[in-house]
């Protein structure tokens, strides 16, 4: 069953969730009836698929040895070939589901949400590294932090520190109201997003484009705006979903999105569509980068470094969507993008070539908005083979 | 004249007024849209990565 696919999905939630809502608004603890929540809803979310359930127990076995082991070898040493092997270990698995499927019919590996729970694993790793995590984790809570259920398909991607401060929070009464108010608020607009707006978008708009447009040309322009809001109104559905829930199991998962298509340029895109996924390639990818090249002193000109920095992130989370040509590309493009941008704010800063009011503040928004659909436009790839 | 507005737009009765109408408003959309079917607004796109 696929997580927030269908009624039925938030029908059997709602009566899983019963007691957690009755425990909470008496401020009671509710954590483990959670995670026994946990177990039932992904038996439910896989039982679709036996494969699948067999590729989630044996990565999720696989992650936890990893992680344990770093976590131990850690507090008695911090070598970087360990570290290097940890990650590369951990990232295996979803590299491995990303080629499978040019080699074989079937993707052994391959489950829904490997990619989030590989970014939760590696993040664990790091964090040890940096001396973030000291304490061993228990077994029962790292679990229930990998297969948190409500954020398993698609994220949005929490970090450790953060979830356990909400795990061992002592949820009061009145805290957990408001809890409950605003995960339910988020339930209210993913439904509007994702099963009203994105639906009506999908079905009465782009499904019959072939009326609409009176050529090739109108068309490809009437499916990169619509797609782009497609696109938005399905993952912000989704994510509201997931925050929402999460939020009524007393865990504040982080938000995905922030109003995307005001941003003013390309750089408040990026801190404001898809923020879980974007800040974890900043943390774990960009600022490692330039921090080891600084330190390593290979180049000196930070601006380069920056942007060295920026295309190794755009193309590797290019590769992570997938190896087709459209991610890879819309990964360069938004690389590309993204060095331009960098190149012109310091230009600007030199010359004050663009003031700042305004009306230029109105205009950024809508040059950055139509370079952005053009790159869903690219991500969709409509422009390789027949779109989505 | 800013402040009256202010006033009445922080209005605990008609913030929840508000609410109300809005939830009422996205649960009639989806009966108009779903009725009593399951739903099939298709599967999420990022579930594919």
């Amino acid at each position: 069953m696929t997580p927030y696919g269908s009624f039925t999905f938030f029908f059997i939630v709602a009566i899983l969730l019963a007691p957690t809502i009755i425990l909470g608004l008496q401020g009671k603890r509710f954590q483990t009836y959670n995670m026994f929540v946990t177990i039932l809803a992904l038996g439910l979310i896989f039982s679709s698929t036996l494969r699948g359930a067999i590729a989630l127990i044996l990565f999720t076995i696989w992650q936890v040895l990893l992680i344990k082991s770093y976590i131990a070898y850690r507090k008695k040493a911090n070598g970087n070939s360990i570290f290097y092997l940890a990650v590369i270990l951990s990232i295996l698995p979803l590299a491995l589901s990303k080629l499978m499927p040019y080699f074989s019919q079937v993707n052994l590996i391959g489950f829904l949400g490997i990619s989030y729970l590989t970014f939760k694993g590696i993040q664990l790793i790091m964090e040890t590294r940096d001396g973030l995590i000291k304490k061993d984790i228990p077994l029962s809570r790292l679990l229930y932090f990998i297969l948190f259920f409500p954020t398993i398909s698609s994220g949005p991607i929490d970090r450790y520190r953060r979830f356990e401060k909400n795990f061992q929070a002592e949820v009061t009464a009145d805290q957990y109201k408001l809890l409950l108010y605003q995960g339910i608020n988020k339930i209210f607009q993913g439904f509007l997003y994702k099963y009203i707006i994105g639906y009506s978008i999908n079905h009465f708009f782009i499904a019959k484009l072939r009326f609409y447009a009176h050529s090739q040309f109108e068309h490809q322009l009437y499916y990169m705006y619509s797609y782009s809001l497609y696109l938005f109104f399905d993952f912000a559905g989704y994510s509201a979903f997931a925050i929402g829930v999460s939020y009524i199991m007393g865990i504040k998962s982080p938000e995905n999105f922030n109003l995307p298509f005001i941003s003013r340029n390309i750089k408040d895109f990026w801190n404001r569509w898809h923020m879980s996924l974007s800040f974890w390639f900043r943390d774990f990818v960009y600022m490692r980068f330039v921090f080891w090249i600084m330190k390593k002193k290979w180049i000196k000109n930070r601006n380069l470094v920056s942007n060295l920095g920026y295309i190794l992130l755009f193309l590797l989370m290019g590769i992570w969507h997938g190896l087709e040509i459209q991610y890879i590309l819309y990964g360069i493009y938004h690389a590309l993008l993204m060095v331009i941008y960098n190149s012109f704010e310091r230009f600007n800063k030199k010359h004050k070539w663009w003031p700042q009011n305004k009306f230029t503040h109105a205009v950024a928004i809508i040059i950055t908005f139509h370079f952005v659909c053009f790159g869903f436009y690219i991500f969709s790839g409509q422009l390789f083979h027949k779109g989505v | 004249m800013f402040h009256k507005l202010k006033v009445f737009f922080t209005n605990q009765k008609l913030n929840w007024l508000g609410r109300f109408a809005y939830y009422l408003l996205i649960l009639l959309l989806l009966f108009f849209m779903y009725g009593f079917n399951d739903a099939s607004a298709g599967s999420y796109i990022y579930n594919d990565f």
